[in-house]
């Protein structure tokens, strides 16, 4: 009868495993992994209270992804630049519904952003860059309640990270005692588990890039 | 243990074990705590090393032109190779249909070949037709790419309910042919063409299903349809690739390193292809060992196949229904 227990045996395990297979199929993500890279820089903007006003980026694109969003920018100088500030401000309006790709959290709860007007673009070695500076709506102390904030596009279409060994940059009146942590993303399988959870209801994968997302923690004493 | 339960055991058994071989595919969740997202973060460490490499490699060819090629067909190839590591829609079809329906393994690893290289000739035809041929923008060019990915997803849906109603149809079939009432009743009405492999199958107590009752109703219409299905698909990367390479004036450069890339894909695809005929022909193998008669094995093998079927349809829909609705992405727009 050893045979007939193995069976029973696979048997309960299988059929876990075979409603698992059915119901990861049913949220199979469209686009499961980046096709685009973006090397990011991260400048916290305080006010003269130490309150975070903004959070100014950089986003340097990968060479494949500026051969196609520069397609037709060339000539002199004055125009070229005319033509990326052209480029920078379209790609910036369509970013705005989705917050720039920008999370911000004040003791876990999210924080209103506002809308970047402050930006500017340029070419560097064949990679296109786009500073921009997204306002949070009202000012938050990174004193009061803990304050962190995160940079990823929620598709995973492009995968957004600062570079090794990069550091989070302060500006603003009192910046000296304040620092960043760069924590890197810590995909457990549960949380992927979870996103695709979520997912089922609303748009596939929208969750997706969250998980695989770098979390800055600001502090300030 | 009463005969009639452990019949049930046994015909549960197949898809069980077929499930349970298949879950290392279906990528993500479902295994070990951490296991998988940490080779995943791993394959996406060395996808974007690549990825950077290529970018420099394709820098290279415009600079000192043919010298730097090769360094651009082995990174492209490379990339491909790590590119379809990662959890996606054309593994999750091949993967299942192999799982449930094929057991030939030289037509298996063929047909995720074929698939790849299919991948990455649509990619190269819609840059030529839009961009070479028709002048238009690369936004332009990139729409028409996920028109084409919605029209692939469709395709998944049909070869889906294709396979749930050839495998239904016969398992009806089976069914009627072959009341299930008792167990030391001998086999008949099956009017398969028999081969040397099963002579015992009129003794009562056959050891296995036979090479038809394995192979499932395969017509060229599902493989041509499964191919089409993954293949008119541009993998959005390549897409990405070769209009950078336009841009760069280095339109053949983009060319052969999309084509180096679906070999890459292709390999790392067979790979999967292969791993998914041997889990079946062990599934298959294990469930021959048992105590049972070949009938209900070919039974199981048929509920496997519509079940099979149902994963593929379900994954078409979900995904045609998710290309439907999702916005194009912000940055491409």
């Amino acid at each position: 009868m050893t045979r007939s227990t193995i069976t029973i045996d696979s048997l309960k395990g299988g059929f876990l495993a075979l409603l698992f297979m059915l119901a990861g199929a049913s949220g199979v993500p469209a686009v499961a992994h980046p096709h685009a890279w973006i090397d990011l820089r991260s400048t916290v903007v305080l006010d003269a209270q130490g309150r975070v006003v903004a959070i100014e980026q950089q986003w340097l694109f990968d060479v494949f992804y500026t051969a196609f969003a520069t397609k037709g920018v060339s000539g002199a100088a004055g125009t070229r630049a005319e033509a990326l500030k052209a480029l920078a401000r379209s790609n910036l309006q369509n970013l705005r519904s989705y917050d720039y790709f920008t999370e911000v959290r004040s003791g876990g709860a999210k924080v209103a952003l506002g809308t970047v007007s402050e930006f500017e673009s340029g070419l560097r070695k064949g990679r296109l860059w786009l500073r921009f500076v997204v306002p949070l709506a009202t000012p938050v102390d990174p004193n009061e309640r803990a304050f962190a904030f995160a940079v990823f596009d929620p598709t995973y279409y492009v995968e957004i990270l600062h570079l090794r060994g990069d550091v989070v940059a302060f500006r603003g009146a009192r910046t000296g005692g304040c620092s960043g942590r760069i924590v890197p993303p810590n995909p457990t399988t549960e949380a992927v588990l979870l996103a695709q959870a979520m997912d089922r209801d609303a748009t596939p994968d929208t969750t997706l890039g969250s998980v695989f997302a770098e979390r800055v923690e600001v502090t300030c004493r | 243990m009463p005969v009639a339960r452990r019949n049930l055991l046994v015909a549960a058994a197949v898809p069980v074990l077929a499930a349970g071989l298949a879950l290392p595919f279906f990528a993500l969740p479902e295994s070990g705590p951490g296991f998988w997202s940490g080779l995943m973060l791993e394959i996406q460490t060395v996808q974007r090393d690549l990825h950077r490499q290529l970018a420099a490699a394709m820098q290279a060819v415009q600079a000192e032109g043919a010298a730097a090629a090769w360094a651009l067909a082995v990174l492209s190839f490379l990339y491909g190779v790590f590119h379809a590591a990662g959890p996606g829609h054309g593994k999750v079809v091949m993967s299942t249909y192999l799982l449930t329906q094929e057991s030939h393994l030289r037509r298996g690893v063929a047909l995720s070949l074929v698939a790849s290289l299919a991948q990455g000739a649509t990619a190269i035809l819609i840059v030529e037709a839009t961009v070479g041929l028709l002048g238009l923008t690369f936004r332009r060019a990139d729409a028409t790419a996920s028109a084409f990915e919605a029209a692939s997803y469709g395709l998944v849906a049909l070869v889906g309910a294709i396979l749930v109603v050839t495998r239904a149809r016969r398992l009806h079939a089976r069914l009627k042919q072959v009341p299930v009432v008792s167990d030391h009743e001998p086999r008949h009405g099956h009017d398969h063409q028999h081969g040397h492999d099963e002579a015992c199958s009129h003794c009562g107590h056959a050891h296995g299903p036979t090479r038809s009752d394995v192979e499932g109703p395969v017509s060229v219409r599902t493989l041509v349809g499964l191919i089409l299905s993954i293949g008119i698909r541009p993998c959005s990367g390549a897409v990405i690739v070769l209009l950078a390479a336009h841009a760069m004036g280095l339109r053949w450069a983009g060319v052969g390193a999309v084509l180096a890339m679906s070999l890459g894909t292709g390999l790392t695809v067979s790979l999967l292809a292969a791993l998914s005929v041997y889990a079946r022909k062990a599934s298959l193998r294990l469930a021959a060992i048992l105590p049972d008669r070949a009938t209900r094995i070919a039974t199981a093998i048929d509920v496997v196949g519509v079940a099979g079927g149902v994963v593929i349809l379900v994954a078409g829909a979900v995904l045609l229904q998710s290309a439907w609705v999702t916005p194009a992405h912000p940055l491409l727009r």
